[in-house]
């Protein structure tokens, strides 16, 4: 707040006050009038009423005021020769506003009220002269003023800038928080995870084993249920038939119903579960015995089906969720990409039996990698792949050598799909984990599989990337770096 | 059959579609079962029910879908004006549901009563059994019929309380 003596006393002023000075000092009586102050001294007590209208000749003076808030004594600008103190109470004749104490060592010249009237009279010419100085300092305070309010304003918009900075500090700080936090989330997972799939991989095996056991001992028991062997062929069905789509059974409940309209409907809904041709062969010769055990041997098949099946698709996922905690532990050598996504093809066999794969695998530089972690990649691409095309579709995978956009040589590894596309707003989320479209892919709908794959292909330098493949379907691109 | 009551099992996973739908069998006795694998579906079979002058008694519904989830089938059903609509019973049955979920369902989606995967039959059945009695009552429906199936002693004090009040 403090600011110094204004030294911008122009030519005018400057040579009004040396006339000033010579009056003064050519006039015995006003001589008389000039006082000498120390730096530090007292010229006038603020809230006591001021007698005189005070001209600084030489030296500086500094206002203070009494902060009754802040409790102390705030310090002004210092003025300067020239500048005239006590202007506004030596006319209004109220207490002074302002206190007035020298800065350095200084001569100021009084002039009471009582001679000020004479003056013009007596000297003319000092009377103009500070006339004018009134006017100039006048001019000058309200310069000042103005000043002022723009610097309050400047003062008030750089307070709201730095405000708004503050708020998006205190924001990008909370987001890396929690982002932190996230971070050690999937941290402890990845530690408690071993422990935790160990511990399901017993009762999932137990569960697939126990159907492996049953399986021999219902066939046998079922086989020997009748002549006609009837119930066997029931209880295959029901173990290898795949579960009918809700849409088909209800649409097989309605045509039950009118024709069956005198058995009861809980009976009528359990046989919808089965094969068309089996119903048919059922109602061929219907009674309601061969209906009950036709069913029995069916859905004997039907729940051991799905024991076998819940028990695999549990050791799958604690396969996946022992793969993910794994990933970053494995060891790096040289891999053959051509070998290894023949490998991932042939165990994906099954998953792409109504798929049409084209590959353009050629002979490529070796990369350094990990082949099961690599298998993985491959494994959640393509079924990801196969996912968004529903099982069919053309599916592409192309290898080739070529450099990155730093000139390092490398291998890039295509998968290409025919299904709807990913939209480009998507395509950076589609890589952070718990990312998920709950499909069947490659972690079992753990929204994994690409986080999974980025973290391996960014492990060992390379990037992954996914563009449209015109005119429908998605583009997934995995460059990896040449083994050196 | 001379009952239009019908009850939507919703769920995506066949394998769980199928054991919900052995669990309910009993109903079936008094209640048109329909299984839906998806809300469009689900969307399809109340189409039907419009036709057919057919009344919704009970939806039962998985969380987690893909598509359109579960909850926001449930809330886009609210406030419906269909006649199918009035006063159905709403159960999420879910496996995978957080705290703001929840809270998503119990405000916006307009569920009746939650249940968690894996559940047991007794706990569905009774939770079942529950939200049916109700809309029986809330829909003035005549409870003789249901006596057997669902909660007896709820329809018994309905029926008394309803004579008391023709009578006084």
């Amino acid at each position: 707040m403090t600011r110094t003596c204004s030294a911008k006393a122009d030519f005018t002023v400057v040579e009004s006050l040396q006339e000033i000075r010579g009056l003064i000092d050519a006039d015995d009586h006003l001589r008389g009038r000039v006082r000498k102050l120390t730096q530090g001294e007292h010229l006038l007590d603020e809230a006591t009423i001021n007698q005189c209208l005070w001209l600084i000749l030489d030296g500086a003076v500094r206002l203070t005021k009494y902060d009754a808030e802040q409790g102390g004594v705030m310090r002004f600008d210092a003025v300067g020769p020239g500048e005239l103190i006590g202007i506004l109470t030596y006319f209004t004749g109220e207490s002074s506003f302002f206190g007035a104490e020298a800065e350095t060592d200084s001569r100021v010249f009084g002039l009471p009220w009582s001679e000020f009237a004479e003056l013009p009279a007596s000297q003319p010419r000092l009377h103009s002269l500070i006339e004018q100085c009134i006017r100039d300092s006048f001019s000058r305070r309200y310069r000042r003023l103005v000043e002022l309010h723009m610097d309050k304003q400047r003062l008030t918009d750089s307070l709201k800038r730095e405000r708004a900075e503050l708020q998006q500090t205190v924001h990008a700080l909370e987001q890396a928080h929690d982002r932190l936090r996230s971070q050690e989330k999937l941290a402890l997972l990845g530690s408690v995870l071993p422990g935790i799939a160990h511990e399901l991989n017993n009762p999932a095996a137990a569960l697939v084993r126990t159907a492996d056991y049953l399986d021999p001992v219902l066939q046998e028991t079922f086989a020997e249920m009748d002549q006609r062997s009837e119930s066997l062929v029931f209880w295959q069905a029901g173990v290898q038939a795949p579960i009918a789509d809700s849409r088909a059974q209800r649409q097989q409940m309605q045509q039950l119903e009118k024709r069956l309209p005198e058995v009861p409907r809980a009976l009528l809904r359990r046989l919808t579960a089965m094969p068309a041709d089996l119903i048919e062969h059922l109602l061929n010769d219907f009674s309601e015995s061969r209906l009950q055990s036709a069913l029995r041997a069916f859905e004997a098949g039907r729940l051991l089906h799905t024991l076998r099946t819940a028990g695999r698709r549990i050791a799958r996922l604690v396969e996946s969720l022992k793969r993910y905690a794994r990933s970053g532990k494995a060891t790096a050598g040289k891999v053959d990409l051509a070998v290894n996504l023949r490998d991932t093809l042939l165990i994906l066999a099954s998953r792409l039996r109504n798929t049409t794969v084209n590959t353009e695998i050629g002979d490529t530089p070796a990369v350094r990698g990990n082949e099961d972690e690599f298998n993985q990649i491959w494994t959640n691409l393509i079924c990801n792949a196969v996912d968004a095309m529903e099982g069919g579709g053309e599916l592409t995978l192309r290898t080739r050598a070529v450099a990155n956009s730093e000139g390092k040589p490398g291998v890039e590894v295509m998968i290409a799909d025919r299904g709807p596309g990913i939209p480009s707003g998507l395509r950076d989320k589609i890589f952070a984990p718990n990312y998920t479209t709950k499909g069947r892919g490659g972690d079992f709908g753990l929204g994994l599989g690409l986080h999974i794959a980025r973290t391996i292909v960014e492990e060992y330098g390379g990037t992954i990337r996914c563009e449209d493949n015109p005119p429908k379907g998605t583009c997934f691109y995995v460059w990896l770096p040449k083994e050196t | 059959m001379e009952s239009s009551l019908s009850i939507i099992c919703l769920e995506d996973e066949p394998e769980v579609l199928e054991a919900i739908l052995r669990d309910l069998a009993t109903f079936e006795e008094r209640f048109r079962i329909e299984p839906a694998a998806s809300a469009q579906e689900a969307r399809e079979i109340i189409a039907g029910l419009e036709e057919t002058d057919g009344q919704l008694a009970l939806i039962l519904c998985d969380h987690v879908m893909p598509g359109e989830s579960g909850i926001h089938f449930l809330g886009s059903l609210a406030g419906s004006e269909s006649p199918v609509l009035q006063d159905t019973r709403k159960i999420l049955l879910t496996g995978q549901a957080g705290h703001e979920d929840t809270i998503e369902a119990i405000n916006e989606g307009g569920i009746h009563h939650y249940l968690t995967k894996p559940w047991d039959a007794d706990t569905l059945l009774a939770a079942v059994r529950k939200q049916l009695t109700r809309y029986i009552i809330l829909r003035n429906i005549n409870p003789l019929p249901y006596m057997q199936l669902l909660d007896a002693q709820a329809l018994a004090e309905h029926m008394h309380d309803k004579n008391l009040f023709s009578e006084g």
